[in-house]
């Protein structure tokens, strides 16, 4: 590139873009480059296409004229049948009138004729006849009638004798031609016998072939045929040839000049053709009939028919007239229209090749030079550097693709632009003062500062790297500057110092080993593992090295480790590793391969943290989660434990057993559904406190629950300190503490009821005796009262510590011993301390009763009890009887001691309470009584494996029976 | 008075004997309701704790219901002495509540005093 051309840089890209079209448009339009050599090519390619077009245009006349001469010879056979035709209904007509008429008078004929009018409207038929049928015999008798009817010459010719004779009796118009014929018998002569013995057969019309009509004269004579209809007479059958022959009577009848016929019959119809009707099958000089030629000649076209008119065939040959067919202008134009512009085209082309040969030659040196211009363009182009021209003020001449793209710009952009703008080092001065200082091609080199140079990208720098040279070109000094973009290499850079600061700064150690040399030496560490491992870089660069140390870390681990580095895999695990100082501390190490471009591993990192603390911490924390699920494994009390998000975590078997809720339907649960959950179990009839994770409760909440069993439970929540954490439920049963306090402040409270009563009467008697003066009886009756009351207290005293003594030891005090159910009877009667009742007790007791194992003071006094309650509820002079009964009760044989009162009996109700403490069937104070009698013989009878059973019915009296186990067979 | 216990009934009896007093008896609720609203007394005596469909404190409240009676002073006698009895009986209507031991002189002092201030319908 010279400076002197600094307008071809800036179209050097168009001119590229030019010289690759003409190349592209070359390789498309192939043979275009000399269109003389299309020349012969495009000439046969014309005339085939001439000969083609021409071809199909012919075949498609050629067609068009032979459908219209086939319609032409429709037309003439059509108008032939149809005037034959005609012609035969005439006849058929002319019969009719015979028959219609007895008498049919040669006037009657030629009315019937003239009115046909056969001049006009038939020309060609020479007249309509009638010939009878003369049998031999009649012969002389009907011409004698006819010559004396009309025609006075009249006989029947030729004279000859034959069987019968036939002849023509009228023929109209009887003119002198047809007069000829009258008296003719058309039998006699061989071509018209022959269709008038058909048209007899069959009945129908019938057609002679040619013949001279006998009419003709000598000039002008027209070949001729005749019509024949057959009159059969009217009183015979004419059913069957046979018959019809018997039948015929004559014929009607009609001579025809052929040419005067067909002629006046064919006018209009046949102009454009050539119509030769010949007699017969066949066509010769002989059988024509007609002919239309008249010596014009014939087209190729021609068609032959047969007509079959009344039984007879003529055969129709038709040609085309000479000027039937297409029009030979039409014919000839399109192959010489076609022949003349190939050959104009051959002759052009021709011319053309002759000029672009010429071109060629003369535009080829210019291309060639265009061609290295752009070589060189593209060369430019593709290098990876930016080149940039300056003149010596620092004004861009050229720029390559990879200069503008430097700056962000297009080559054309650049081109004048001061470089200062691009590269703010290169000021003006800086161009003038190399040219001052330096040799001639001379090379620096310099390295910019980052911030030295400013790119056109907005008000970005960004670091480049500048070579430049000088040279000298017309006398001129050009500055040649190759420069190179290097942000991404100053980037990587920036964040490999970045990478290495963040290793070095990392608390977890970082060691990189090189696995493509033998040993896999260790390529690098940081600070880190230094810390960590007691070791110190050079220990351990460029050496292999392990964490491991085999003694401390179980095989699977070092197995482990191996068949990641043998399979290229990364892998995590942690270690235990010996310390330079002999101490042991617990690594996570975390390890993985590195690979090239072409993903095959070079190096493996090693990263690991000292984890001793958290491994210790951890065993600690698993230990006391041990202790932790043991105790709530083992705790009789429910425990409950709720994560950070109030789900459930933990429920132990107490709690489980306490409410019939297992483990898994509850886990998961959250605060709000695990309560409704417990709830359900509630006693409706008691509040339920809501249950509120967020704070621990102050006292224990209590829950009374219904279901699976009624139980009393107490619940607290413990939050742990730290905020919104752990909750931790706690669930009591205090069922069994609750109701013991229940009955013992039950108990109490009654208790003292009972003293206070009794006290009430002695302490206001007493004080009553102070405060006034009362007569002897009245005093008398006081102090008594005061003492009954007083005994009362006592008994009631004494009862309440004889239960509380019975209830404490339980049986532990028993004097048991062998003893016969009657001397406990007899020792109870002696004891009772009511004599006056002995009267009234009835001892109905066997001598032989059966021995049982008891305390015989607690056993006397159950039944002294139990006598004493018989006496206190009956009535003062009713029997109390004393039984003894055996039976087996609950698989046991046991002895029952039965007392039987005609007393006033219990209800049901009061019957379940005659346990009960203090409970009295009669509360009035009539019947003395602490209200602990029967609760004292239960006590008893239970210590002693015993069973009281109770009959009673209201008004009508008691039955206890005290049943106690057998020790063996009965004793006297 | 509406006793069920016959010493009480009779110490009772005999603290009033000296008195200008009327005394009527009935030994459970039902038959004192029943002597009540014959006889319109002008104060009662009733005990808490007694056998039958009522106790004193239903008694009570059925002659605080009553408009003829409810202005009755009603005084009621018994062994139950917790503090929430003594509420209970308040509550029913009681104008005073004398727990058993009781002193037969205190009983006079309260009957006169509630017969001098009877209380307001």
């Amino acid at each position: 590139m010279t400076p002197g051309e600094p307008a071809s840089n800036a179209t050097r890209t168009s001119d590229l873009n030019g010289a690759s079209f003409d190349a592209s448009a070359a390789r498309f339009m192939g043979g275009l480059r000399d269109p003389g050599l299309l020349a012969w090519p495009v000439l046969v390619f014309g005339l085939l296409l001439t000969l083609v077009v021409t071809f199909l245009l012919w075949e498609r006349l050629a067609t068009s004229t032979q459908q219209r001469f086939d319609s032409e010879v429709e037309k003439v056979m059509t108008q032939l049948s149809r005037r034959m035709v005609a012609h035969e209904a005439i006849l058929r007509a002319a019969a009719g009138l015979m028959l219609a008429s007895d008498d049919v008078s040669r006037s009657d004929w030629r009315m019937y004729v003239s009115e046909l009018d056969l001049e006009h409207k038939y020309p060609g038929i020479l007249g309509v006849g009638l010939t009878l049928r003369i049998p031999a015999s009649q012969r002389a008798a009907h011409e004698a009638q006819v010559r004396q009817n009309d025609l006075p010459g009249y006989t029947i010719r030729p004279p000859d004798a034959r069987d019968e004779y036939h002849s023509i009796l009228y023929l109209e118009p009887l003119n002198d031609r047809n007069r000829k014929a009258i008296g003719y018998d058309m039998n006699s002569e061989p071509t018209r016998s022959e269709a008038m013995t058909r048209a007899r057969d069959t009945g129908e019309a019938a057609l002679t072939g040619r013949v001279t009509l006998v009419q003709e004269g000598t000039e002008a004579v027209q070949p001729g045929f005749l019509l024949y209809y057959p009159l059969y007479a009217r009183n015979k059958p004419h059913g069957t040839p046979e018959e019809r022959r018997q039948a015929l009577y004559g014929y009607t009848y009609s001579p025809y000049r052929a040419h005067d016929l067909f002629g006046s019959a064919l006018r209009g119809f046949a102009d454009n053709v050539l119509v030769d009707i010949h007699d017969g099958m066949s066509a010769s000089p002989e059988s024509l009939l007609f002919s239309n030629a008249g010596g014009r000649s014939a087209a190729a076209l021609g068609d032959v028919r047969q007509l079959t008119v009344a039984g007879h065939a003529w055969t129709i040959h038709t040609r085309a007239a000479e000027s039937f067919g297409a029009d030979h202008f039409v014919l000839w134009l399109v192959p010489f229209m076609g022949s003349g512009l190939s050959a104009l085209l051959f002759y052009v082309l021709r011319l053309l090749g002759a000029t672009a040969r010429a071109n060629r030659a003369a535009h080829g040196v210019a291309r060639a030079l265009s061609m290295s211009e752009s070589r060189l363009a593209t060369l430019l182009d593709t290098a990876a550097d930016g080149i940039v021209t300056t003149d010596d003020t620092g004004m861009v001449l050229t720029a390559n693709r990879a200069a503008a793209e430097i700056f962000h710009l297009r080559p054309e952009q650049m081109i004048g632009q001061s470089l200062t703008r691009l590269l703010p080092f290169f000021e003006p001065g800086w161009f003038s003062r190399q040219v001052a200082l330096v040799q001639p091609m001379e090379r620096w080199r310099f390295r910019q500062d980052l911030q030295d140079l400013q790119g056109v990208r907005g008000t970005r720098r960004f670091p480049v790297t500048v070579s430049a040279s000088r040279f000298t070109l017309h006398g001129r000094p050009v500055f040649s500057l190759f420069m190179r973009d290097i942000s991404d290499q100053v980037e990587a850079q920036t964040r490999m110092r970045l990478h290495d600061r963040a290793l070095e700064a990392s608390s977890e150690a970082v060691i990189i080993r090189d696995i493509q040399r033998v040993g896999h030496p260790v390529v690098y560490v940081n600070s880190a593992f230094e810390r960590l491992t007691g070791r110190t870089a050079s220990d351990v660069m460029n050496r292999p090295f392990s964490l491991m140390s085999g003694d401390l870390n179980p095989d699977t681990v070092l197995e482990e480790m191996r068949w990641a580095l043998a399979h290229e895999k990364p892998f995590n695990t942690t270690v235990h590793v010996r310390r330079t100082d002999g101490r042991s501390v617990w690594i996570a190490l975390s390890s993985s391969p590195v690979r090239d471009n072409t993903g095959s591993v070079t190096h493996y990192v090693d990263v690991f943290g000292d984890i001793t603390e958290r491994i210790e911490f951890e065993r600690k924390l698993i230990r006391r989660t041990n202790r932790l699920h043991t105790v709530f494994a083992l705790s009789p009390d429910g425990f409950v434990t709720f994560d950070e998000n109030g789900a459930v975590t933990n429920v132990n078997p107490a709690f489980s057993s306490m409410t019939h809720l297992s483990q898994g339907e509850l886990l998961g649960l959250g605060a709000e559904a695990f309560d409704r959950r417990i709830a359900a179990l509630a006693d409706p009839a008691k509040s339920w406190p809501e249950l509120v994770l967020d704070r621990s409760t102050d006292e224990p909440q209590r829950l009374w629950l219904q279901h699976p069993e009624p139980r009393v439970i107490e619940r607290s929540v413990r939050v742990a300190p730290e905020g919104k954490s752990e909750t931790v439920l706690y669930f009591r049963d205090i069922t069994q503490q609750f109701e013991v306090d229940r009955m013992k402040s039950e108990f109490l409270s009654t208790a003292a009821h009972e003293l206070r009563t009794p006290l009430a009467s002695i302490f206001g008697f007493a004080e009553l005796l102070i405060n006034r003066e009362y007569d002897e009886a009245a005093r008398r009756r006081m102090h008594g009262v005061i003492h009954r009351q007083s005994r009362v207290l006592v008994n009631l005293i004494n009862d309440l510590l004889d239960l509380s003594r019975i209830e404490a030891r339980a049986g532990q005090d028993f004097n048991l011993e062998d003893e016969s159910v009657k001397s406990i009877i007899n020792a109870t009667v002696e004891e009772l301390a009511m004599p006056e009742g002995l009267q009234r007790l009835n001892l109905d007791v066997p001598r032989a009763t059966p021995r049982i194992r008891v305390d015989h003071k607690k056993i006397v006094r159950a039944l002294s009890n139990v006598i004493t309650n018989a006496f206190k509820y009956s009535p003062d002079d009713s029997e109390v009887r004393v039984t003894v009964c055996e039976a087996s009760r609950s698989s046991r044989l046991m002895a029952g001691m039965r007392v039987i009162d005609r007393g006033q009996g219990m209800t049901p109700a009061q019957q379940a309470r005659i346990f009960e403490r203090f409970y009295r069937a009669d509360p009035s104070g009539n019947i003395p009584g602490t209200g602990l009698g029967m609760s004292l013989v239960k006590e008893i009878m239970d210590l002693h494996g015993g069973e009281i059973e109770i009959e009673s019915v209201p008004g009508e009296g008691t039955t206890v029976t005290l049943w106690l186990p057998v020790m063996d067979t009965a004793t006297s | 008075m509406v006793e069920d216990q016959p010493e009480i009934r009779q110490l009772i009896r005999m603290t009033l004997e000296f008195g200008d007093f009327e005394l009527a008896e009935a030994c459970d609720a039902d038959a004192g309701w029943a002597l009540i609203q014959r006889q319109a007394p002008h104060l009662l005596l009733l005990d808490l704790m007694m056998p039958g469909s009522m106790d004193g404190l239903a008694l009570c409240r059925k002659v605080r219901q009553h408009p003829a009676l409810k202005g009755v002073p009603v005084i009621m006698l018994t062994a139950r002495s917790q503090q929430s009895d003594i509420d209970d009986g308040l509550e029913a209507g009681a104008s005073a509540y004398l727990t058993k031991p009781f002193s037969p002189m205190e009983l006079i002092a309260c009957i006169g005093e509630l017969l001098k201030h009877p209380q307001d319908p």
